[in-house]
């Protein structure tokens, strides 16, 4: 496994549930870089000195949402290419969530048995 | 006819010396000399042609001298002494003689007189006539009027032959003259049924004027003209019953100046035409008394003869109808009659112009009811067909152009006071662009225009009549003044649309072209269609608020859903960590859930709280306390997150204690709320101030911050439920919507009142309450 293979970018507003969604993570032994809105994702995905595996994205956030994060992404190549899962608490998003070409979709509560097996197909 | 009976010759005979041969008419046909017989033929021959009673006269004297060998004749008539009608001499010596005398006592007797030699009788004679025959002519069942004489110069005994002869020629004379009398009674009665037959006609002529189609004025004036006509008269009057049947006042006339007929009224039983109301019978003036006249009129006009007859209808009086001459008359029977007929026929014309009126009037009204009705059903069929009220409100103006305008306007009133025209129509293409540059829309600021009272009173203005000086009084600009006065309206009317109390806009509606004016009538069917126009309204945003309420309790739903699972992901996220790691991590583990649990409970007693608002289950635990610590408890609450976040908290309290009236935690939840809501909208760096002040008998907290404002639009909604000012998409700072609608419950719930100022987006807000103070409320509840 190459070392950018164990990073994934958390983009969640809340620090409590982006918190934990990177202790979940870590002690699954990924390493975890936290954003808590889409424009704070983006200067860490164009720093470029680090690459992600795995982008965990809220969608319901300040400043930058996931949506117009998602199209800012799709706009770059290298960036469009890093696998998206969707984490909202919005159950009715699922539709939505799909016309973004992600690759999967939770709501919360989260079941983490699932979203590590799904991080763990990716990276 | 001779003497018909004994009887009357026994009653003649002992009263005179001189009747010495009764008549004896049955001989007289009974003896048949052939010759006498054949001129008697003759002599009725003669009669038979007679040509009028003079004729007659001639023919009878001429055969009795010739049949009696006489000297002379005379037809003598009774009067109050005998006259010599006719005679055969030319001398007429029997006119001077005594002999018309003789001739009456035979008329009076009905008996014939001999007189043989006057020169031995006193009785009779004279100079030229020495004897006497004398027979009656006629009677008929009453005394004979005339009798028929012959004499002689000489002395001469009249033998029975001639006086037969004379009788004869008398009967044959009596029967003649009956003959001429009925041919001139004949005439007499033809020319008197001419009379009438000319009198139908002008009747006739009369109904004729009754029966063309003019107005009924023009018809009893016409009717009046033909009276005048036909009765000869200067005037002709019509008068009719007014103020309560107690006077007459004139309804038409001819030969009467209009301001005399105006000033003319009769008080019913007084004057000429009042005593004609309360006879009820016709009234004739040969000659007018001056002295007791009551309308000066007559005085005036020089009036001196009147004929009057009441006009009845049913029966019942309606009016008076006279004549009047100038020069001094006597109105006949035949012309009371026919100012009889003539009222008879005003009255019919008068009952059939009324009802002809009314039935046209009914007829009219009907019509213009049904184009109503139409037009209200097509009004509201198009007021029914749609929910988006304003393209309705378009189709209205539509409608409402021609029919019941040349031009129509719908102004709108909006939420922030402003009136907006959300629809216009104009008969006149032409002038529609004007209309539309007049209806940029003028402030009025000074509320001039009849629009904005209507606007603000919701009472409809009917303007029949539009006067430049009123177009003056509407302000605006000359430009304004010059738009309206090129638009020449011709009258006007504006109604407001209003439901429930609420005047939400205005109909404007006015003529031009058209000319035409409006009345009450048509006031009320733009009312009519203002009110059907304002349901449809009404209903349009009742609907709309209906699925805004919906679409913000979705949104709500899924807010609530997202609030209360991020907290829940958070915990249940640590407790994955937990399972695996109770190292290191535990303790902000612990710490996490604990917070999101906090966060949960305070979400779900938010919830509870607005279900118990909502339910009017909110429980107060009312005491006297007081208000500084209150502020305090809840400022130390806020305190740690304002000083993570970086926001500046500038405090400054009033003097303590204040005393209010009220539930504990319910007000520290309102501190505590305004307090974290200005610190969750306030960027680091900014500030939060509070103060408080006591004045007027009301403590007063004010909050303000330097954060994100509120704008203009979402100003009215920041109390309301569920509300929030950012989309869900964007929303980060989390939260039910819940607080600050909570915050005017519980205030409202103590008697407070809470208000928020922002001048902007980004440039913070103040949230200001005010609650009375304990004493006040104490003595405002009465306990």
């Amino acid at each position: 496994m190459t070392d950018h293979g164990r990073r994934v970018l958390v983009v969640e507003d809340d620090a409590d549930v982006r918190g934990a969604l990177a202790a979940v993570l870590e002690v699954a032994g990924y390493q975890v870089v936290e954003a808590a809105h889409g424009g704070e994702a983006l200067d860490h995905l164009r720093a470029a000195t680090t690459s992600f595996c795995m982008i965990l994205l809220d969608l319901f956030m300040p400043m930058m949402n996931g949506w117009a994060f998602r199209a800012e992404q799709m706009k770059d190549p290298d960036m469009a290419a890093i696998p998206v899962i969707v984490v909202s608490a919005d159950a009715t998003g699922v539709t939505k969530a799909r016309s973004l070409g992600i690759a999967d979709y939770l709501t919360k509560p989260i079941d983490f048995d699932r979203l590590l097996s799904l991080v763990d197909k990716h990276c | 006819m001779l003497c018909p009976s004994a009887a009357c010759c026994d009653m003649a005979g002992p009263q005179t010396s001189v009747c010495a041969y009764p008549a004896m008419a049955m001989h007289v046909e009974k003896e048949p000399p052939d010759s006498a017989s054949e001129r008697m033929a003759t002599v009725l021959r003669e009669l038979a042609t007679a040509t009028g009673q003079a004729d007659v006269h001639r023919i009878a004297c001429r055969w009795s001298r010739a049949l009696t060998g006489a000297d002379g004749a005379a037809f003598v008539v009774r009067g109050r002494t005998a006259a010599v009608l006719a005679a055969e001499d030319a001398d007429e010596p029997l006119a001077t003689s005594d002999a018309p005398a003789l001739a009456d006592w035979v008329m009076q007797h009905d008996t014939a007189a001999v007189v043989e030699d006057a020169s031995t009788d006193d009785a009779a004679g004279g100079p030229g006539v020495r004897a006497l025959a004398i027979v009656p002519v006629g009677g008929r069942g009453g005394a004979p009027r005339a009798a028929l004489a012959v004499y002689w110069r000489h002395a001469h005994r009249a033998g029975a032959d001639e006086l037969q002869a004379l009788e004869a020629v008398a009967d044959a004379t009596s029967f003649a003259l009956a003959s001429a009398w009925l041919e001139a009674a004949a005439d007499a009665a033809r020319r008197e049924a001419e009379a009438k037959a000319e009198r139908l006609r002008h009747v006739q002529r009369i109904t004729d004027a009754a029966l063309a189609d003019l107005t009924v004025d023009a018809v009893l004036t016409e009717l009046l003209v033909r009276v005048r006509e036909a009765l000869g008269g200067d005037t002709a009057t019509l008068l009719v019953l007014d103020e309560g049947e107690s006077v007459l006042r004139v309804r038409a006339a001819v030969g009467l100046e209009v301001e005399v007929q105006q000033e003319i009224r009769v008080p019913v039983g007084r004057g000429f035409a009042g005593r004609i109301a309360s006879t009820l019978g016709p009234i004739v003036l040969e000659e007018v008394d001056y002295e007791s006249v009551v309308s000066r009129y007559i005085r005036l006009k020089s009036l001196r003869s009147m004929a009057g007859v009441p006009l009845l209808a049913e029966g019942r009086l309606i009016g008076v109808l006279h004549v009047s001459s100038m020069c001094p008359r006597r109105f006949g029977d035949a012309d009371v009659d026919l100012l009889g007929l003539a009222a008879e026929r005003i009255a019919v014309a008068m009952e059939r112009a009324t009802a002809h009126e009314a039935e046209r009037q009914a007829r009219a009204a009907a019509e213009e009811a049904e184009r109503r009705a139409a037009f209200l059903a097509e009004a509201s069929a198009a007021l029914a067909s749609s929910l988006d009220y304003e393209e309705t409100l378009r189709t209205l103006a539509q409608l409402a152009v021609p029919f019941l305008a040349d031009w129509c306007s719908v102004d709108m009133v909006e939420p922030d006071r402003s009136v907006r025209r959300v629809a216009l129509a104009h008969a006149n293409p032409a002038k529609a662009a004007i209309a539309r540059a007049a209806a940029t829309y003028p402030a009025d600021p000074d509320g001039r225009h009849p629009r904005t009272r209507v606007l603000r009173t919701g009472t409809s203005e009917l303007i029949p009549d539009v006067t430049p000086e009123g177009v003056a009084q509407l302000g605006g600009d000359e430009a304004y003044r010059r738009a309206l006065a090129a638009l020449a309206y011709r009258s006007a009317m504006i109604v407001a649309l209003a439901a429930r109390g609420q005047i939400f806009g205005a109909i404007t509606l006015a003529t031009a072209e058209s000319g035409r004016r409006y009345g009450p009538a048509d006031l009320a069917v733009a009312e009519e269609v203002a009110r059907r126009a304002s349901a449809a309204i009404d209903n349009a945003r009742l609907y709309k608020q209906a699925e805004e309420a919906n679409r913000l309790k979705d949104e709500f739903l899924s807010i609530v859903s997202h609030e209360l699972r991020t907290p829940l992901a958070a915990m249940l996220g640590w407790v994955h960590v937990l399972r695996l790691d109770t190292g290191e991590r535990a303790a902000r583990a612990i710490e996490t859930i604990e917070r999101s649990g906090r966060a949960q409970e305070k979400l779900i007693e938010d919830l509870l709280d607005a279900s118990r608002m909502i339910t009017g289950r909110l429980h107060l635990e009312m005491q006297r306390i007081d208000f500084q610590p209150i502020v305090e408890a809840a400022l130390e609450t806020v305190r740690p997150a304002a000083e993570a976040k970086g926001v500046l908290l500038d405090v400054v309290l009033g003097p303590s204690p204040v005393a209010v009236l009220g539930d504990a935690d319910r007000l520290q939840q309102i501190v505590w709320n305004l307090l974290s809501n200005a610190v969750k909208f306030t960027p680091a760096g900014g500030s939060v101030v509070v103060r408080n002040a006591v004045a007027r008998g009301v403590i007063e907290l004010v909050v303000s911050d330097t954060g994100t404002g509120i704008t203009a639009e979402f100003l009215p909604y920041v109390f309301d439920r569920f509300r929030q000012a950012e989309p869900a998409a964007s929303r980060g700072r989390g939260g039910l919507g819940l607080g600050l609608a909570i915050v005017r419950h519980l205030v409202e719930a103590h008697g407070g009142r809470v208000g928020v100022t922002s001048p902007g987006e980004g440039r913070g807000a103040t949230f200001t309450v005010t609650l009375p103070l304990a004493e006040e409320r104490l003595a405002t509840v009465g306990g």
